[in-house]
């Protein structure tokens, strides 16, 4: 019997990346971080900002600039609610379960950062879908727009290492959204994504330029609308490789030391 | 008889707390046995050497055959844990948990969809089957723990405190499902602080305490090492019972117990003895509390537990080496 009862880390990753897609579709404060969030934020600092900003452009010029801020808007601000759920399953029972049975011990980890990555697909999706006719426009081609695209999943997966670093090492859920909210906010707007960096406060601009959430929206805009590309598509991708790896790493090692404690 | 679980000369420790001291222990193939201990005696720690959760410093331990620290992944196959806190997904369906886990057990798709519909019919969760388990009541969820923990058929079933926090009824319904897995020949391992639950379920029962085996046997036998009848005092206040323990001093070794006071027995002698004793303390001023009863009884486990540890079953002593998981606020996404 128990030859075949082997641990499959593509097999267990697959069967716990469907539970977790489950979960998150199911989850309505998912759904309106990641979708609606995003969008309302788009329509209304477009309808508030756009003529201010841009006094000789307009809405569609906001839109057409702003989109990828939007984008990592959605991905940033639904990271911690994951966070949160993984925090439950490592305190809640659930992470014990697992780890008496035949299960890679990084599959359920594993399983929810491929479900995240979906969840930002779909941000992706929904955000370009509806800024397209209100102004935003690819004009370098179909590699520029797959880049666009995959650069936040991307992006999207070192934030879900940090916030997967934060759950394992947090005592409570709670504690795992008060300190993810207060980054995400920081990084999605202190930024060049909604504001010339030139119509920052000067104290201001060095930080919005090292912030990463910078770096990767300067790379979309130039994957979508031209420009110089490799640098800051270089830089975005090494933001977010460092985040995956660096925060990854620590994660695993905190997730593997947890089974050494006598307490949860 | 073959071993389905064997244990020999555990050490674990933690800081400089050793929780398990050169702990050993058997579980005959097809048997329940029952590990009893107070709080920190090293009950948890043991399940999880035995479950490949946790290291141990030192000793050995095979379970189903197969070695905890060299052969981890055979030993995960082949046994199910069910703990003291439910370790279901809280955002899942009772159903949708048990395909869940069956998948992770390697059945089929179609194998552990049939395999979750049989388990919620066998438990009585039929009801339940297409509710989040977050909105399960606690006996229910620790009933689909229970049937979680056997989505394929382990050889060995670990229980740790299965009943804790459970009403009267449920316990009762747990206990005859527990029954009934013995029944189709799967080796259980059950820790509980409660001596009854023990006394009703166990095959056999070893008794722990710091980390150390201190009595092993049937309940019977250990019932019967501390010889055949205690004469117990039920105080009205239980802060009386060591003034109602001095004056039976004379009599034997009267200890304090939480209900009162209690006392090895030779025959009827005793009881006579005793209530001579406390009339005399009572008489000289010494003796205040209100009795409830007197009278001569059959040991409990409790009587055991008591003379072998030198402290109550339910004593708080120091933290349990807790399991991984504890209750959670809040639930899966």
């Amino acid at each position: 019997m128990s030859a075949a009862v082997r641990p499959s880390l593509v097999g267990d990753t697959l069967v716990m990346s469907g539970r977790a897609l489950r979960l998150t579709m199911r989850d309505p404060v998912t759904f309106v971080l990641s979708l609606i969030f995003p969008l309302l934020l788009m329509l209304l600092m477009t309808a508030s900002f756009a003529k201010i900003v841009y006094p000789t452009g307009g809405y569609s010029e906001f839109v057409d600039v702003g989109l990828p801020a939007f984008i990592l808007v959605g991905i940033a601000f639904a990271a911690p609610v994951t966070a949160a759920a993984t925090a439950s399953d490592l305190r809640g029972g659930f992470d014990a379960r697992i780890r008496t049975m035949p299960v890679p011990t990084l599959a359920a980890l594993a399983g929810r950062l491929v479900a995240d990555t979906a969840r930002s697909a779909a941000t992706v999706a929904v955000v370009v879908l509806v800024g397209l006719p209100l102004g935003f426009r690819f004009t370098v081609g179909p590699w520029g727009a797959v880049g666009f695209v995959l650069l936040p999943l991307l992006f999207g997966l070192g934030l879900g290492f940090l916030a997967l670093l934060v759950a394992v090492r947090a005592p409570d859920a709670e504690t795992v959204n008060a300190t993810l909210n207060p980054l995400m906010l920081l990084g999605t707007f202190l930024s060049t994504g909604l504001v010339p960096k030139s119509d920052l406060p000067g104290w201001v601009q060095p930080v919005a330029e090292a912030n990463p959430f910078s770096v990767v929206i300067e790379a979309m805009r130039a994957l979508a609308h031209g420009g110089p590309t490799t640098r800051p598509l270089l830089e975005a991708l090494a933001w977010s490789v460092a985040l995956a790896v660096g925060c990854g790493a620590l994660a695993v090692r905190a997730y593997r030391r947890r089974s050494a404690r006598p307490a949860g | 008889m073959t071993a389905a679980v064997e244990a020999e000369g555990l050490v674990k420790a933690f800081g400089d707390r050793r929780a398990l001291d050169g702990l050993s222990l058997r579980a005959e193939a097809g048997t329940i046995v029952g590990l009893l201990g107070p709080n920190g005696a090293g009950k948890t720690t043991t399940i999880n050497v035995l479950t490949t959760v946790t290291r141990p410093d030192a000793g050995r331990a095979t379970v189903a055959g197969h070695d905890v620290v060299r052969e981890p992944a055979l030993v995960r196959a082949a046994i199910g844990v069910t703990g003291q806190f439910a370790a279901l997904d809280g955002g899942l369906t009772a159903r949708e948990n048990l395909v869940l886990f069956g998948r992770l057990m390697k059945l089929g798709r179609a194998a552990a969809s049939r395999r979750a519909d049989e388990l919620l019919e066998r438990f009585g969760l039929t009801e339940a089957a297409d509710q989040r388990t977050a909105m399960l009541s606690g006996g229910t969820r620790r009933r689909l723990d229970l049937a979680a923990s056997i989505t394929r058929e382990p050889a060995v079933l670990f229980l740790d405190e299965p009943t804790t926090g459970l009403d009267p009824r449920s316990r009762l319904a747990l206990w005859d499902a527990v029954r009934e897995l013995r029944a189709s020949g799967i080796t259980i391992l059950l820790t509980t602080q409660y001596l009854e639950e023990a006394d009703a379920l166990a095959d056999r029962i070893t008794i722990i305490d710091r980390g150390r085996v201190v009595a092993e046997g049937t309940a019977e036998d250990l019932k019967r090492r501390i010889g055949g009848t205690v004469c117990h005092v039920r105080l009205a206040d239980p802060a009386e019972a060591p003034a109602v323990a001095r004056a039976l001093a004379p009599l034997g070794v009267a200890s304090v117990v939480p209900d009162g006071v209690s006392l090895p027995a030779a025959g009827p002698q005793t009881l006579v003895a005793a209530v001579r004793a406390l009339d005399d303390a009572r008489a000289a001023g010494r003796l205040a509390a209100t009795i409830e009863d007197i009278g001569l009884r059959r040991p409990t486990l409790d009587d055991v537990f008591l003379a072998l540890t030198g402290h109550p079953a339910a004593a708080d002593g120091d933290d349990e080496a807790a399991p991984l998981g504890r209750p959670a606020a809040g639930v899966g996404a």
